[in-house]
């Protein structure tokens, strides 16, 4: 038996063992769960090691992204600066502090140190979010074409603004709804939402079927012929 | 439209959100009372865990592929509720995780709520159990985890991607209450199908003040409303604007320049 | 105390992203931002050795099941087991795939050097003097290709796939023209814009024999295991449990069908609609299907998709300047009170 063959023999084994959870959770699933959760750790590990830690962190600080040339220069100076990175690289080390009983506030520095650099970091990723949003929110009511006004694209622009501050004003939480009109008003921006999810679902149906296909593929025209050839 | 700096206009508008959250606060600390629409998803949390109590089975709770953001936050503090819940029912509440970092810091809030509930003898940090970063791996231990250890109820809450209807099924098989609330709009439709009660958007935020009734938190709520209701009045602006420019092209009208120009105007 | 350090230090931990929004790209010269890329490597360098969390837990939680032969002691097993196997073998290919790599940027380090002589001898900077450069070029390069080419023989060439005897057949090629452009350099003579077709030759040389490199590391034990591991088994487990999606978005479907409310059966019709729009079934019963669904995912649903996005983005923003400036008494810093 090839390599070749043993991996497909081998994938085919783990989708049905994948697969064998649709009639209820079973040994032969749970095997192959915690394999792949064993397999998926180590493979991150590494993986962090060797897209971040090393080329961007390890290696400008030891230097050894310096050339040296046959006539003794370097391609480059060595950086002492990059030596900082051991205080971050040291500081992440306190969140190991949550394993100790006495001293887990320690933690609670690194954690809080994160959650600060998310908060300040949003003002940026909102407006770059909302900004093209809003302004491509701001659609003429009566669009003319060549003079004459385009219903069409007229109801459409209606549709979308009137969508909009329906499901909008659905989220409001502190403004009270008196009257008949306002619980209306927010129900029929719940019933747009149904119309957007609704679409949303009847988008991803293909994608997700046409990864089952691609599967049942795999096991009949290669896994399938590769079981028949090794066992004849 | 990529914003690099900040102009003018984003720094007013950026005051213009907070100013109200402010006097929201201020208002809540000094006792006024605020009307918070009911939120049937939140209603359900204490039912859920009661549920869960009733039956003898444990409660999970899982931020699905947050990471450390707003979102993990407003989680946390739905998270420290049926944590305490928990602790107090003596229920057992599991809790797996995709992210390591994610995983001290909700540690660190479940082993807050035990201590609080005067049950920190209980807190097992084996509860809170890391299953992988991989996305799918992620998913795979979630179902195997929520079928044997057969849960009575489940909190999906925060960032999900295309797991999240299995997340969803495999509680939805076990007969679970499934509470679920997410910021993403295209995983919304599947919890709506396998969940019983879904918080769409921005609820997620609301949650903890709903559940607590911390006046920061209400104040935090009051200031939100106001800040959209600005947004909403803009965008309704930016439309009539519009409108004029387009009917003003063939009728003549003058051209007024659009929001967007004075948004991003360059003050420096 | 511990309360006030740590809302210290979650301040700053937000300070340099949003002053660099906030301040204007350029201060009277002082660009604020100029180490942008340093300081956000710095910041990631926080989170980086984080890993061991996970590791830990998953030692703690399944090294205990099965150290005292706890219920699922065997699965764990099989746990530690692929983590270690998995670790074993991926870090052995990635020295492995290093090692080979190494070996062709000898080659790329003297195309670095002919570049850096060229530049030197254009700036006047020459030190050493150009001749003794170009003559340590040659020198080494003409050691290097040798070297390269014995390396790059194989006794019995039969044995080698149809890319391995295209590679040898190119490298060969290369080689030759290489020799030929070393012998018409001749140190002191050849003005440095000679250098640079040189320098070129040694980059495509390097390249050619590095394909080589990893086609005989492919055919190595060490790469063909990691083959298994990733292929037969890491890639093969998620794409089948993507694949599980089709069976349970079918499930989802029939159960919203079944809940007999207005909204979910509006909610699966739209979801019909759009998918009638996608398939020739939907075209052959109505060629209006298409179009009915261009228009209700980008006008109603784009509509509620932004409207649902600028609140949760609003609740966020409002959230991260709590989180910012702790100004709750949350759960997270609950216990230092």
């Amino acid at each position: 038996m090839s390599w070749e063959e043993a991996t497909i023999l081998l994938a085919g084994i783990a989708t049905l063992g994948i697969y064998s959870f649709l009639i209820r959770e079973n040994p032969f699933y749970r095997f192959f769960e915690h394999l792949f959760i064993g397999i998926a750790a180590g493979w991150g590990i590494v993986f962090s090691f060797k897209n971040f830690i090393w080329p961007d962190l390890m290696v400008p600080m030891l230097g050894l992204d310096i050339i040296t040339f046959p006539d003794g220069t370097t391609s480059h100076p060595y950086n002492p600066w990059t030596l900082l990175y051991l205080v971050p690289m040291a500081f992440g080390l306190l969140f190991y502090f949550v394993y100790s009983k006495r001293h887990a506030w320690v933690a609670k520095l690194a954690i809080g140190f994160l959650l600060g650099m998310a908060g300040g970091a949003e003002l940026e990723g909102f407006f770059n979010l909302i900004l093209p949003q809003i302004v491509g929110s701001f659609k003429p009511l009566v669009v003319f074409d060549e003079g004459i006004v385009d219903w069409g694209a007229s109801v459409t622009n209606w549709v979308f603004i009137l969508t909009l501050i329906l499901v909008m004003y659905y989220f409001f939480f502190t403004f009270s709804r008196r009257g008949i009109y306002a619980e209306r008003i927010a129900s029929g921006g719940r019933w747009l939402m149904m119309v957007c999810f609704g679409a949303y679902f009847g988008s991803t149906v293909m994608a997700r079927m046409a990864l089952l296909v691609e599967r049942l593929q795999f096991l009949i025209a290669q896994w399938w012929p590769t079981v028949t050839g090794v066992l004849s | 439209m990529a914003v690099e700096h900040a102009t003018l206009g984003i720094l007013v508008l950026t005051l213009c959100m907070l100013l109200p959250v402010w006097v929201g606060i201020r208002r809540t600390r000094q006792g006024h009372q605020l009307f918070v629409r009911r939120i049937k998803a939140v209603d359900a949390v204490d039912e859920a865990c009661g549920r869960a109590a009733e039956m003898g089975r444990p409660v999970s709770f899982s931020s699905g592929l947050t990471g450390i953001s707003p979102v993990l936050y407003a989680c946390l503090g739905v998270l420290f509720h049926v944590a305490k819940k928990a602790a107090t029912f003596r229920s057992k509440l599991l809790v797996p995780q995709n992210d390591a970092q994610v995983l001290a810091v909700t540690e660190d809030v479940v082993r807050d709520a035990y201590r609080e509930s005067g049950r920190l003898s209980s807190f097992d940090p084996k509860q809170i159990q890391f299953l992988s970063d991989e996305q799918f791996a992620f998913a795979a231990g979630y179902m195997g985890l929520v079928q044997r250890e057969r849960i009575g109820s489940a909190f999906l809450l925060g960032n999900f991607a295309a797991e999240s209807l299995m997340l969803a099924e495999a509680g939805q098989q076990m007969g679970a209450m499934q509470i679920a609330g997410t910021v993403n709009p295209e995983q919304v439709p599947f919890f709506i199908c396998t969940c019983d009660y879904t918080m769409i958007g921005e609820e997620l935020f609301g949650a903890s003040a709903y559940l607590t009734r911390e006046p920061v938190q209400l104040g935090s709520l009051y200031g939100q409303d106001r800040a959209k209701l600005m947004w909403l009045v803009l965008i309704l602006a930016g439309t009539l604007v519009a409108t004029w420019n387009s009917m003003g092209e063939v009728l003549g009208w003058p051209v007024i320049p659009n929001l967007e120009q004075l948004i991003i105007w360059k003050a420096w | 105390m511990r309360q006030r350090l740590i809302r210290i230090v979650t301040f700053i931990g937000g300070l340099y992203f949003f002053l660099r929004f906030v301040l204007p790209g350029d201060i009277n010269g002082f660009q604020f931002a100029r180490y942008n890329h340093e300081i956000t490597n710095g910041f990631r360098a926080i989170g980086a050795l984080t890993f061991g969390l996970g590791l830990i837990n998953i030692l703690l939680v399944h090294g205990s099941r099965l150290l005292f032969r706890r219920k699922g002691w065997f699965t764990s097993a099989a746990l530690l087991f692929g983590l270690a196997f998995m670790l074993t073998v991926t870090i052995g290919e990635w020295l492995a795939s290093a090692r080979a790599a190494a070996d062709a940027d000898r080659l790329v380090m003297l195309r670095e050097f002919a570049a850096r002589i060229v530049a030197d001898e254009k700036a006047g900077d020459s030190d050493p003097p150009y001749a003794t450069r170009v003559a340590l070029l040659l020198k080494n390069a003409t050691l290097e290709v040798e070297r390269v080419d014995q390396a790059a023989r194989r006794e019995n060439p039969a044995g080698d796939s149809a890319v391995m005897r295209g590679l040898r057949t190119e490298l060969h090629a290369k080689i030759n023209g290489l020799r030929g452009g070393l012998e018409t350099i001749s140190a002191g003579t050849a003005g440095p814009e000679a250098l640079l077709p040189l320098a070129q030759q040694l980059s495509d040389v390097a390249a050619t024999y590095r394909g080589i490199l990893i086609e005989q590391h492919r055919a190595a034990v060490v790469s063909k295991l990691y083959t298994l591991l990733s292929d037969g088994l890491f890639m093969a487990l998620g794409t089948a449990m993507f694949s599980l999606l089709a069976f349970y978005i079918a499930s989802a479907a029939y159960r919203a069908f079944r809940i007999k409310s207005a909204e979910s059966a509006l909610m699966m019709t739209t979801a019909l609609i759009v998918m009638l729009g996608q398939i020739p079934f939907g075209l052959w019963l109505w060629d209006g299907f298409p179009d009915v669904r261009m228009w209700l995912l980008t006008t109603p649903s784009t509509a509620a998709r932004r409207a649902i996005e600028i609140g949760a983005a609003v609740a966020g923003l409002i959230m991260a300047f709590r989180m910012w400036f702790s100004v709750e008494t949350q759960s997270f810093s609950r216990g230092e009170r």
